[in-house]
């Protein structure tokens, strides 16, 4: 039954659904959209962006088209899974890949205003641990909910990346703490709880979905 | 430019931009070991020190920096 549903490398005609998927699951089941409100920049012209980055040619992070694996149903992407091995191919993290995308092409009065609100999301930024595989953006179109395809596109990310790096031994999830939706699929796939972070500033909530972020960790046998 | 002058350029706009006076240069450290360099003052730092020295870095370019080293080889290959 799950043979009608194609598992595949994303590629650039998926990636009106890609920035679809990433609005999606940066507001956590809200509507607040962390990179339109700390930039101030309105989610239409965000998603504009967004596929900017994605048709960058930039490997190893959760805006680069190479990290997404997609879920097709009669030609047609209905899930998105971002995952990328840390640190694998270089010794630039994620984060910073992800920051020189946005450097290259957000508006730069936006950067800066971006820059003084950096206290509102500085204590639920969490670092990514080296050769460990990061999942990110985990995104299932409504309509084909309840299918495990969030699981199956995780697990063939970690076959994919088992076969690049034998020794991987850690997946990784960051998860608002609020959505507990995501939470029970995580969990439902072996992913346990490692560390709450809790947001110091009083201003987190105006900006973004919850002032609490949750690290999630599956270890591979 | 010499090596000398772009890095003495390159620590000031750091220590402005980290706010903290006290960064002193040591080549080998990358963003990650520096206090408070985080995504933002990473980009507010590459957005200066491109006004600093009219130049503009390349998407592929800032992907392959390392260290502060390898951030002023770049400079010098561009003034």
């Amino acid at each position: 039954m799950n043979d009608e549903y194609l598992i595949r490398s994303a590629v650039v005609t998926d990636n009106i659904f890609i920035v679809e998927a990433i609005i999606a699951a940066e507001k956590s089941g809200t509507e607040k959209l962390g990179l339109s409100t700390l930039f101030n920049i309105p989610e239409p012209e965000i998603k504009k962006l967004l596929m900017c980055c994605l048709d960058e040619e930039s490997s190893g992070c959760e805006f680069s088209l190479n990290s997404f694996l997609i879920a097709e149903y009669s030609g047609k992407p209905v899930a998105a899974v971002a995952g990328w091995i840390e640190n694998f191919d270089s010794n630039i993290s994620s984060r910073t890949i992800k920051t020189n995308l946005i450097h290259f092409v957000f508006p730069k009065e936006n950067i800066l205003i971006a820059h003084s609100n950096s206290d509102i999301a500085k204590d639920i930024l969490i670092s990514r641990e080296k050769n460990t595989l990061q999942i990110e953006y985990v995104y299932t179109h409504n309509e084909y909910r309840g299918k495990e395809l969030a699981g199956r596109l995780i697990n063939k990310h970690i076959a994919i990346s088992r076969a690049k790096y034998p020794g991987l031994a850690k997946v990784q999830v960051q998860v608002f703490n609020n959505n507990q939706s995501a939470k029970k699929v995580y969990e439902k796939y072996g992913f346990k709880p490692i560390s709450l972070y809790t947001s110091g500033s009083k201003e987190t909530l105006k900006y973004l979905p919850y002032h609490e972020k949750l690290l999630m960790e599956k270890v591979l046998k | 430019m010499e090596k000398n002058a772009i890095v003495e350029k390159t620590l000031i706009i750091i220590r402005q931009v980290l706010k903290n006076e006290k960064i002193e240069w040591n080549g080998e450290l990358t963003a990650e070991e520096i206090n408070g360099w985080d995504s933002l003052s990473h980009m507010i730092i590459i957005t200066e020190l491109e006004n600093e020295f009219k130049i503009k870095f390349k998407l592929k370019e800032l992907n392959k920096l390392d260290n502060l080293d390898s951030l002023i080889t770049l400079i010098q290959s561009k003034v």
